[in-house]
Formats: C-alpha cells, sequence, structure tokens
C-alpha cells in the first residue's frame, strides 16, 4: 500500500491535470443563449430555499470559526461563573452574608427586538380621470369563448365561441343535457381551450366533475383532446394555464351552504396537472384565489395564513409574511409584484374597507395602491399582460349630480410605465365608462368579469346584463359592443381564478 | 472576481453575468466532470447549475461568497444529473495480452487511469468531498458549506472516500485485466 500523502499527492495532480472538455465553447454559448432569454427570480423568490443562499466564502468561515470560538470561550466562562455563584448561594456560610443585590447581576434582559414590519409607502389617491377616448370600432381578432346558462341563473351552462362578424356557436353542451359546462380557458399559444364540466345544473350538487381540453382550429371546431376526472361534488373546475402553457391549475371546490343561509364556495384543494402527461400535484385548501409566476415554476395561493408561493417542482412553500385574509391575487408580468386585495368581507356592511396593495417580491414589502375603498364583489386585480396595468373593481365613492354613487361599480384601471414607477406609487387612475353608444343603442356596462387582450390595449368587459365589450384602453379607439345575450352566466359563484375569456388568434 | 461585475450582475445585467459565468466556466466543468466522470453529464449539471445561478442572482448578498456559490450550485446539479443517469453498471473485459509489459511501457500515464478508475468506483458523494479537498482545496468549514452537510459528516465522509479510493486501487493491482466502467 502506498503512503496516504503519496495518494494525496497524486490526487491532487491527476485532478488537476485532468484534460478540459472538448466541446465547451459551444456548450457556454449554449448557456449565454439560454439565459439571455430568462429574467432573473425577484429578491424574495430568488434566496428562498438553501441551495439558494450564497456559500460563505473563506475570510466568513473564518469569521465564524473566531466567533465560535469566542462564543466557546465565553460559555466556559459564563459555566465557570455560574456554578461559582450557584456556590456563593447554595453555600453563604463559607464566604458570608450576602448583601440584597451584591451577588445578583443587574437587570440583564435584552433589549426588544424590533419585529419587522412591512413598509407602506403612503400615497395619495390619484384624482380619477373620466375621461375615455372616442369611438372608432376596433377590430377584434380571435376567437372568445364564454359560457351561457339558457334559462336562468340555475340552469344548464354551455360553451360558446364568439368573434368579430360571426354569430356565437356552441362547442361543449346542449340545452337539454344537464351538464354544466363553465370557465373556459384559452391556452397561451391561443390553440386549446380548457373548461370545467360536471353532471347535474345551477347550485345542485354535481358528480361526475372534470376538467376537459379541446383543441380549437381556425375556423373555431373543438376536438376532443383529454378529460381529467375531478370526482362527484365539486362544481365545474376553472382552470387557470400557467403561462408556458405546460400546467393547469384549478380549484377543487364545493359550493355549500353558509351561515347566514346562502351558498359560499370552499375550495378543498388547489390541483396542477401537467398538461402533456397528466401528472399531478395538489396543494391543500382551503384558498381564496391562485396565480401562475410568469416563468410557470411556481404558483401563489392566497390562503388564510397568507399567500403561500409553492414550487411545482421541489414543493418548497413560502409563505410572504402579513399577507393572511387575502381575497383575490394576480401575479405581475415581470415577476416582481403580487398584486391582493384584502378586507373584502369587511365590506359588504359597509362598515369597513377593502385595501389594493402590491407585494413587492423584491423589497420584501408592501406597497399600497388604495387603501381604503368599498367592494362587494366583482373583479380583484387582474395585470394587463404587458405589466403596465392593473385593473379592478370598486364601488363608486364619488357625488354624482349631488348624489353619491354607492350602489354603482367602477372598473378602475392603473397605469404606470415601469416597474419603478409601481415600486414608487407613481401610477395613474382612470375609470371605466359605465355605459357607451354602439350605434343608437346605450349598452350598460354594471362590470361582472374583466379579460386583457394579448396586446394589452383592450379590455373584454363581460357585464352583467348581457353585454360582451371591448373596452380601449389606450389610443383612440372606441368600445365595441361584441355581445348582447341576456343568458350570459352572470352571478358571481366566488370561483377562485381570474377570468380568462379572450382567445385564439388567426 | 470583479465586485463590480458581481453587483452589476446581480442588478440584472446580463453581460456582467456572461463575462462571470465565463471566467468560471473552465473551473466548474472540471468540477462537475470530476464528480459526474462524464463530459455530457457535466456539461448539463455546469448549464444547469448556471441557469439557477442567473435565475437566482439576486440571492446573492455578499460577492466575496459568489465563488462558493457557484461551486456549490454546480455541486448540487452534478448531484441531480447523477442521480438521472443513474447507476448503469458496464464492464468491460480487457484482455490480459503482454499486460506487464504494456504497464512498464505507459509508466505515469498507466498511473493517472489507474487512479481515474478507482475514482469512477467510488459514488458521485464521494468523488464530491475529495474533489472538494484536492481540487479546491478547500478546508472542513468550506467543504461543508459546498457540500451542504455538517463539518463533522464531510469528515467521516472523506475517511470513507479516501479508505475506498485506496481500496480500489489495490483492487486494480490485483487484477490489472479489468476495467470497470462506471458511468454515475
Amino acid at each position: 500500500m502506498k503512503p496516504r500523502d503519496d495518494l494525496d499527492r497524486r490526487l491532487s495532480a491527476w485532478m488537476n491535470e485532468a484534460p478540459a472538455g472538448s466541446a465547451q465553447t459551444e456548450r457556454f454559448q449554449e448557456i449565454v443563449n439560454a439565459t439571455a432569454r430568462l429574467r432573473p427570480l425577484p429578491q424574495l423568490i430568488a434566496a428562498h430555499g438553501s441551495e439558494w443562499v450564497d456559500a460563505p466564502g473563506r475570510a466568513s468561515i473564518a469569521r465564524r470559526a473566531r466567533v465560535n470560538q469566542r462564543l466557546a470561550i465565553a460559555l466556559a466562562l459564563g459555566l465557570v461563573v455560574a456554578v461559582a455563584g450557584s456556590m456563593v448561594l447554595w453555600l453563604p456560610g463559607l464566604v458570608g452574608p450576602v448583601s440584597p443585590g451584591s451577588a445578583i447581576p443587574s437587570n440583564t434582559s435584552p433589549s426588544p427586538i424590533p419585529s419587522p414590519s412591512p413598509s407602506r409607502p403612503s400615497l395619495s389617491r390619484p384624482s380619477p380621470s373620466y375621461t375615455f377616448p372616442p369611438l372608432p370600432r376596433v377590430d377584434v381578432t380571435g376567437w372568445i369563448a364564454f359560457t351561457t346558462q339558457v334559462a336562468g341563473l340555475d340552469a344548464d351552462s354551455d360553451i360558446y365561441l364568439v368573434r368579430a362578424g360571426e354569430a356565437p356557436h356552441r362547442i361543449a353542451g346542449s340545452d337539454t343535457d344537464a351538464v354544466d359546462e363553465q370557465c373556459p380557458a384559452f391556452s397561451p399559444d391561443g390553440r386549446q381551450l380548457a373548461y370545467g364540466r360536471a353532471d347535474g345544473v345551477g347550485e345542485a350538487g354535481h358528480t361526475n366533475a372534470a376538467m376537459v381540453i379541446v383543441d380549437i382550429d381556425q375556423a373555431g371546431a373543438a376536438t376532443p383532446v383529454r378529460e381529467i376526472p375531478v370526482g362527484d361534488g365539486p362544481v365545474p373546475p376553472c382552470p387557470l394555464w400557467s403561462p408556458d402553457g405546460r400546467w393547469l391549475a384549478f380549484a377543487v371546490a364545493d359550493v355549500v351552504p353558509g351561515t347566514d343561509g346562502g351558498l359560499v364556495t370552499t375550495v378543498r384543494e388547489v390541483r396542477v396537472v401537467q398538461e402533456t402527461s397528466g401528472g399531478e400535484v395538489s396543494f391543500p385548501g382551503p384558498a381564496s384565489d391562485f396565480d401562475w409566476s410568469p416563468d410557470s415554476g411556481r404558483l401563489a395561493i392566497a390562503t388564510a395564513s397568507g399567500i403561500v408561493i409553492e414550487t411545482i417542482i421541489d414543493r418548497a412553500p413560502l409563505t410572504l409574511p402579513n399577507t393572511a385574509e387575502v381575497g383575490t391575487i394576480s401575479w405581475s408580468p415581470d415577476g416582481r409584484f403580487i398584486a391582493f386585495e384584502r378586507g373584502f368581507e369587511a365590506t359588504v356592511s359597509h362598515t369597513g374597507g377593502a385595501e389594493l396593495l402590491l407585494y413587492d417580491l423584491d423589497a420584501g414589502a408592501e406597497i399600497a395602491l388604495n387603501q381604503h375603498f368599498d367592494a362587494f364583489h366583482g373583479i380583484g386585480p387582474v395585470w394587463s399582460p404587458t405589466g403596465e396595468r392593473l385593473v379592478y373593481q370598486r364601488l363608486c365613492d364619488r357625488l354624482e349630480n349631488g348624489n353619491p354613487c354607492r350602489e354603482q361599480h367602477d372598473i378602475v384601471v392603473l397605469s404606470a410605465p415601469d416597474v419603478e414607477s409601481w415600486a414608487s406609487g407613481a401610477f395613474t387612475e382612470a375609470i371605466l365608462p359605465q355605459s357607451f353608444l354602439d350605434g343608437d343603442t346605450r349598452v350598460g356596462l354594471a362590470p361582472f368579469g374583466v379579460s386583457w387582450s394579448p396586446d394589452g390595449q383592450n379590455l373584454l368587459d363581460f357585464a352583467f346584463g348581457g353585454a360582451v365589450a371591448v373596452i380601449p384602453v389606450a389610443g383612440d379607439a372606441a368600445p365595441r359592443l361584441l355581445l348582447q345575450r341576456n343568458d350570459l352566466t352572470g352571478y358571481d359563484r366566488g370561483l377562485p381564478v381570474p377570468i380568462q375569456l379572450w382567445g385564439r388568434q388567426p | 472576481v470583479g465586485r463590480d461585475l458581481i453587483e452589476r450582475a446581480v442588478a440584472g445585467d446580463h453581460d456582467a453575468f456572461v463575462s462571470l459565468a465565463g471566467m468560471a466556466y473552465e473551473r466548474l466543468d472540471r468540477l462537475a466532470r470530476l464528480i459526474l466522470r462524464d463530459e455530457d453529464a457535466a456539461a448539463d449539471a455546469v448549464q444547469e447549475a448556471l441557469t439557477a445561478a442567473w435565475l437566482h442572482i439576486r440571492a446573492v448578498r455578499d460577492p466575496e461568497r459568489f465563488d462558493g456559490w457557484l461551486n456549490r450550485l454546480t455541486v448540487h446539479a452534478a448531484y441531480r444529473e447523477a442521480r438521472r443517469r443513474r447507476v448503469r453498471l458496464v464492464e468491460i473485459r480487457v484482455p490480459q495480452l503482454d499486460l506487464a509489459d504494456a504497464r512498464d511501457g505507459v509508466g505515469a500515464v498507466d498511473a493517472r487511469d489507474q487512479l481515474d478508475r478507482a475514482f469512477r468506483r467510488l459514488n458521485p458523494q464521494q468523488r464530491a468531498v475529495l474533489v472538494a479537498h484536492h481540487y479546491l482545496e478547500l478546508s472542513d468549514f468550506e467543504a461543508s458549506a459546498l457540500l451542504g452537510v455538517p463539518v463533522g459528516t464531510v469528515k467521516s465522509r472523506l475517511n470513507r472516500a479516501t479508505i475506498a479510493l485506496r481500496a480500489a486501487i489495490e483492487a486494480d493491482d490485483r487484477t490489472p485485466g479489468v476495467a470497470t466502467k462506471v458511468p454515475a
């Protein structure tokens, strides 16, 4: 056997002589190209998990070793002092009387450690602007999916597609099948549609619930791809595609009697299914909302204890501090902010107030966008695809003709040109019109849901009363009525999913 | 490594990150190849590590720790790559013709080959701890941070890896006609 130091020497020499790889340059260029397409994660998420914490350097290890050494010495000294002190207290006869206070250390209780508190920049409320661009018609391209209920609120719901210049056509369900089909959501590439289905109609108990995925061709015809069973009991699930289209998240939710005699939706679990393989991940409920990170690797889930950011692959949840009891959430396209509403329930009696905030995942702090508004129900925050706008719903709080307009719901569009403007609260605010003229007809827009066009320039306003209108939020185009039906789904069961209606592009 | 480059990369400057990655690439590639003993697997591990480094660049708080952080991401990526390509043990029988002469003639090259064969018999964790000490020349404390295990585990793992390596060399001495290829 060779001596140990000889093996060490041979090993070091061999490792340092190991030949370099032959294809390094090509592989390195691949890495450069791959990373150029990626955006670094926000600081709070990037640093979550032990693997991502930067490893100690040599100097800090030396410092830590010295600190450890000092701690050990201090502990040893403390032990000696404690033992000696005990002997003094236990054996006073050996050392004489102890005067009060002399053997007792002075008050050494540590100073209280200030608890971290989220920074909330106090913002002056921007003045509402009621001007909207005047009126040439916008071009609406691509299929838009929607749900109808053929005979009232508790009736059979089906899925339709519509696009500009054509009559709507049904792609799922029939007037008499007693099957609910709801919550259509186009995949990010616009080629597939996912929706929930279940036997049974309306608020009655459902059975055989499933998530359905179909291909949609250019002519708007649907071809079944797969069904993901959800079981008996839950309402038809509402799908939310991951931005890369590889995953579908949906809540498994039941409608149950509430304490006030009404019905409430409770979420058993949030389930994530891989679109291609059918592989599943499940996160326990209850939850009030969820949304994907822009990189599709994480799902933010609003739970009673806070907004939990779950990673899909390695399951390392991160709970954002001070975000308990949040209602609805929306993750900004650049990944830095999670917009959320809080205090929603408190406003039912007009005694409380809701607030709209951003959680800044770089700074680990909240930014208040609106610290007090009223809202009964409706649209939580929804980011535009470009991240320049954020839309939400609130009750009107101004005077019109000298009277409060409390029963009027406003759709509010906040705009900021860049990330830093959001971070500093430098945004502007506009309110969508309550109605507009379509030819000679005035179209009401009491808000039910909204969906952004893929370019972030138009909002699809899905209104109570059955109007689906395209509202431009930039440029000088005019609102346009796309569809007016009195059987559109108009009842909010509070299912936790952002409205996703705007679909396939031609 | 330039503090300024690291700070620029942390602020989201991709060009600065590419410069840093370029400076570290050869070291990381060698680190991964020593652990994985497979060139393609090592390249995949380094790509995974550098991609993760860019995604998590804002986690870097102390520029002094940047190199150690990259090393650690690479070691963990190598472990994952090893699991993915797990354990296909292929024994290649080499004809035992004129072995004594061949060994005498090859000399130092043969000694390196023997070390290579013995090293391949270790598992990735054992290779990693030997690489930490003999290639990166880290202390037990530093190796602990690199490998994500306690210092005591580093010491015991290093001891076991050295014993295993020595045993593998001795076994190779006894059966010089058998080469074992173990892509881990």
